[in-house]
């Protein structure tokens, strides 16, 4: 059934926000970032959202806490964000059980060098007509 | 005579909303490590003068955070949309502000 027989891929994620007042620790299977190209995503973030799920119990908030802002963006999705410096921090599908046990947690948050590769893009069809999407990795119209 | 367009913009939960009329400029992507912190990937914008931003709803629901010694980043403070990159404090840019893209209604060239 699975491919190889071994250990799991497990990797420890390190990330915080702009200002450095709320951090996060999550211990998870390396995934690699997604971009989502959706105009809510762009409203929020000037430009696509680049994430990767990490499931909700895994990820640890080490600090900051209280800074911590969520804004309901739609019936089924909250959208997490530094309240002192407005760092994006994760999109959350917490209504949406296919997904809700994970967040869509930033990419740009995490301590470099990631170690990360890009997987795809989706809600291209959505994207802003200033630019292309360039490459040969998977390009979705919607998910 | 340089070509200007107008332009209109909001956060995502719509508490602030701004337009104006400013020189039809390239956009520029910003990939430093503070704006990918920001806004989990580099930072699309559009520079302007500041004068030639106007703010038609919410204006005080704007937060700024002073990200360096020379400049301040906006966001909304409801919905926490990355708005405006402002070079306040240096003394040749003081007078401009960038727009984050995705926040601009219209589609730009």
């Amino acid at each position: 059934m699975y491919g190889e027989v071994g250990m799991s891929d497990l990797k420890i994620y390190k990330g915080k926000c702009l200002c450095g007042e709320v951090s996060f620790k999550a211990e998870a299977p390396k995934k690699e970032v997604g971009l989502c190209h959706c105009t809510m995503c762009r409203r929020w973030n000037s430009g696509p959202f680049h994430a990767l799920a990490v499931p909700f119990d895994a990820l640890k908030v080490e600090s900051g806490e209280e800074n911590i802002s969520y804004y309901r963006s739609s019936d089924y999705a909250r959208r997490a964000f530094c309240s002192n410096c407005g760092s994006s921090l994760f999109y959350h599908g917490d209504k949406i059980p296919e997904i809700a046990h994970e967040v869509y947690f930033s990419a740009g948050l995490l301590e470099e060098p990631t170690g990360l590769k890009m997987a795809g893009h989706i809600f291209c069809a959505s994207k802003g007509d200033y630019y292309e999407i360039e490459g040969d990795l998977p390009q979705h119209e919607t998910v | 005579m340089t070509k200007t367009m107008e332009f209109k913009g909001r956060c995502l939960c719509g508490e602030v909303a701004f337009e104006g009329e400013a020189p039809d400029e390239p956009i520029s992507t910003c990939h430093c490590k503070q704006c990918r912190q920001w806004g989990s990937g580099p930072f699309d914008a559009y520079s302007l003068p500041l004068k030639n931003l106007q703010f038609t709803a919410g204006e005080d629901a704007v937060k700024y955070y002073e990200s360096s010694d020379f400049a301040r980043r906006g966001f909304c403070s409801k919905c926490g949309s990355n708005l405006f990159w402002h070079a306040d404090r240096h003394p040749q840019w003081k007078d401009r502000i960038s727009i984050a893209v995705g926040a601009l209604e219209q589609q730009l060239a």
